[in-house]
């Protein structure tokens, strides 16, 4: 396990990161910005040993515990986010995406204490239902970004600010179907994940759990996210409520992973 | 030799006095001509745009340079007084200047694009005339790449300055695209036609034109390939449009608060209101309604403003390019000066080597041919040692600063003369002759140009001035 020390450092380094990242967003200078990006990618390449760490001291894929499965999900925003910002840069993607995956590792510094061992039976069905559920939030992570986004911006439009912040960020229309083709990726992943758990639990169980509180939760947000598909295209319902709805599904996305786990019987609470 | 850059541009004078020596492109070539007949100027090229008109030439002499280039634009001028309009840079600042210029910092709307392609087209058109050396080749082509990176790599050339544009940029910001978006046109201002004009030119629109006498409105909507739209139906067409462009001369408000909710009314569309008018034509309460976007004359003001301090925060960004691409087109000079001191101190050491074996050969008669071949292989791994680091720190220090005096010093410690460097010169040239294909940029070209100037120079015995030639 990590030592206390170099995981503050690691999360000081992600901090100033931000900091810097948001100064450079307010009042851009070029040896800032620099220096963000390269802070960030410090971060990543930690945070890449960290986990490979993990996966050689445990021998396994290390998805098991809390703790595991939070720090694979801000490795993975963290990732994506910086794939994109490569290839297809959006301004001030970087900076909103690694709000969120700092939160999630600041939970994970500070929140979670001691370490739950697994016993169940674990396998590759197990391993890759994990794996689809997070990716499919890691989706829904960039959905709940790009609406932030569009909400910035909107409010930048109508108010009339013409800042920095104004000129870096896309267009809302842009940001509207950057939010609505994150959902697209993450509904069949999450659909995935919901088939293969309760195959994995068929299996491991010799039953179904039809009444678990973690799979009824997340049929309801798959279907919460479907009607998002359904409503998005269908005129009527309007850009500016379809964002914020969308809020609330990601806001559904935290509870789901982070209450009802307490009350299933087979996942584990944060 | 000395790059020179003498000119005048919008900044130093009126269009008055800009005019009388500004260049069309039907007489470059008698100017070219002119200009390669001289014994002043190597390499020239000519720029002329409508906010400036300059000439980039590799010079003999400064003196003669900036004498010849400034007779050569009071004659153009005939009547015009330039005295106070010319500027002249030399060296190092005639090079930022260039790039400068090719990148926008020093265009009357600072970062525009238009410029770049002038500069190509001058350099072309100086290319075709035969007026264009290794330097000036390299010195372009450089100063055409910075110009490219900082449109490509900043957003220097990308905010819009002009009212028309910054009206384009807001419901781009809005629609992500114009594509199939459908316009209403109210009056015929002369704002909001060249904001139509505008915004059509970024995409196929559907378009309505209305204005208060129908015939005019006819007339616009042809233009535009639009629908003519009566001024009493508006409020049946405005339910249906996303961008609504209003200029008319009325001066009572053309759309009220309440029309524009009528119009919204089951609507969840975001529709973009531009009144470029004044006094306004849209009643400001609308601006309060979901899902409008409301703008007027003085928002677009505003967003022109700070599109300017956008750009000219981009400046330090494009001013990194240009340093850079100065310290290379530097280093590259630098570089080749070297050479043929280069080759004339590996000679020196070649020569004494041979003049050792022949003594050795003369007093050791005895030695067979493979003890002389072994002799010879380490007398030559001798001087290959001995200024194998030199030669290497030579190179090094050449970039560096004070370059042109490391050169002078590092010719003078190995006792090569002017004449030596000379020699070299025209046995590169001779090289280079009988590789045609070696292109135009190589050294050997470059080395030619100075041979040609140290002859027109008749430089004599002292080694300054046929060492560091360019850039004293």
């Amino acid at each position: 396990m990590l030592g206390r020390g170099i995981f503050d450092i690691f999360v000081v380094i992600y901090a100033v990161s931000l900091v810097l990242f948001f100064m450079d967003a307010i009042q851009p200078r070029r040896r800032i910005n620099r220096t963000a990006v390269l802070l960030l990618f410090l971060v990543f390449c930690l945070e890449t040993v960290f986990f490979l760490n993990r996966l050689w001291s445990s021998g396994t894929l290390p998805v098991y515990t809390p703790f595991d499965v939070s720090w694979l999900v801000s490795w993975l925003v963290l990732t994506v986010a910086l794939v994109v910002n490569a290839f297809f840069p959006i301004g001030l993607f970087l900076f909103f995406a690694n709000v969120f995956a700092f939160a999630i590792v600041a939970m994970d510094a500070f929140g979670f204490q001691g370490h739950i061992v697994y016993t169940a039976r674990q396998g590759d069905l197990l391993v890759l239902h994990i794996l689809f559920g997070l990716a499919s939030y890691v989706a829904f992570c960039f959905s709940f970004v790009f609406s932030l986004m569009y909400l910035v911006q909107n409010w930048l439009l109508r108010k009339k600010r013409w800042n920095r912040w104004f000129f870096q960020m896309p267009p809302l229309a842009r940001l509207e179907n950057y939010a609505f083709s994150s959902i697209l990726i993450g509904l069949p992943l999450l659909l995935i994940s919901i088939v293969l758990g309760s195959v994995w639990g068929k299996l491991t169980l010799n039953r179904y759990l039809l009444t678990d509180p973690k799979l009824l939760t997340t049929v309801g947000l798959w279907a919460m996210y479907g009607i998002f598909l359904v409503l998005r295209n269908r005129p009527g319902f309007g850009t500016r409520r379809l964002v914020w709805y969308n809020l609330v599904c990601f806001l559904g996305t935290i509870l789901n992973f982070v209450v009802i786990n307490g009350f299933s019987l087979v996942h584990h609470g944060i | 030799m000395d790059i020179l850059v003498v000119g005048v541009s919008d900044k130093s004078c009126p269009v008055a006095v800009r005019e009388q020596v500004s260049v069309l492109e039907t007489e470059l070539g008698v100017i070219y001509a002119q200009l390669l007949d001289t014994h002043t100027l190597f390499e020239s090229v000519v720029l002329s745009t409508c906010n400036r008109t300059e000439i980039y030439a590799v010079v003999s002499s400064l003196h003669a340079g900036e004498d010849y280039l400034r007779s050569w634009f009071e004659q153009q001028a005939k009547q015009a007084d330039l005295s106070k309009a010319f500027y002249v840079y030399h060296g190092e600042e005639a090079i930022a200047h260039l790039m400068q210029v090719t990148c926008g910092l020093d265009s009357m709307v600072l970062g525009e694009t238009q410029i770049l392609g002038q500069v190509r087209q001058a350099y072309t058109a100086a290319k075709t005339a035969g007026s264009v050396g290794a330097l000036l080749d390299n010195l372009f082509r450089r100063a055409l790449q910075v110009g490219k990176r900082a449109q490509s790599e900043t957003t220097i050339g990308q905010n819009a300055v002009s009212i028309s544009y910054a009206a384009v940029q807001l419901v781009k910001k809005i629609f992500g695209n114009l594509n199939g978006r459908k316009v209403l046109l109210i009056g015929a201002g002369k704002n909001g036609y060249v904001t139509a004009e505008n915004l059509t030119s970024n995409g196929p629109l559907q378009m309505w034109v209305t204005n208060r006498t129908f015939d005019r409105a006819q007339a616009l909507a042809e233009e535009f390939g639009a629908q003519a739209v009566a001024w009493e139906n508006i409020r049946d067409v405005l339910p249906h449009v996303d961008i609504v462009l209003s200029s008319t001369a009325a001066n009572s408000f053309v759309l009220s608060s309440q029309q524009v909710a009528g119009a919204m009314q089951g609507r969840v569309k975001p529709m973009v209101l531009i009144d470029i008018a004044v006094p306004r034509d849209i009643d400001p309460g609308v601006s309060k309604l979901p899902n409008i976007y409301l703008y007027d004359i003085d928002d677009l003001r505003d967003v022109v403003e700070a599109n300017l301090s956008e750009r000219q925060r981009q400046v330090e960004a494009v001013q990194v390019m240009i340093n850079q691409a100065i310290r290379e087109f530097l280093s590259w000079l630098s570089e080749q000066e070297v050479v043929p001191i280069i080759t004339a101190v590996r000679e020196k050491g070649m020569q004494i080597q041979a003049t050792v074996m022949d003594s050795l050969r003369h007093k050791l008669p005895n030695l067979d041919e493979r003890e002389l071949r072994i002799i010879q292989k380490h007398t030559m791994s001798i001087v290959n040692q001995l200024l194998r680091d030199p030669v290497q720190n030579m190179k090094e220090l050449a970039i560096g600063s004070g370059g042109v005096q490391q050169v002078k010093a590092f010719a003078e410690l190995f006792g090569i003369s002017a004449e030596e460097v000379l020699n070299k010169n025209r046995e590169l040239q001779r090289l280079n002759e009988t590789k045609p294909d070696m292109g135009d940029l190589g050294v050997a070209d470059l080395v030619r140009q100075w041979s040609d100037a140290l002859r027109r120079d008749g430089v004599g015995p002292n080694l300054g001035s046929a060492a560091h030639s360019i850039l004293r």
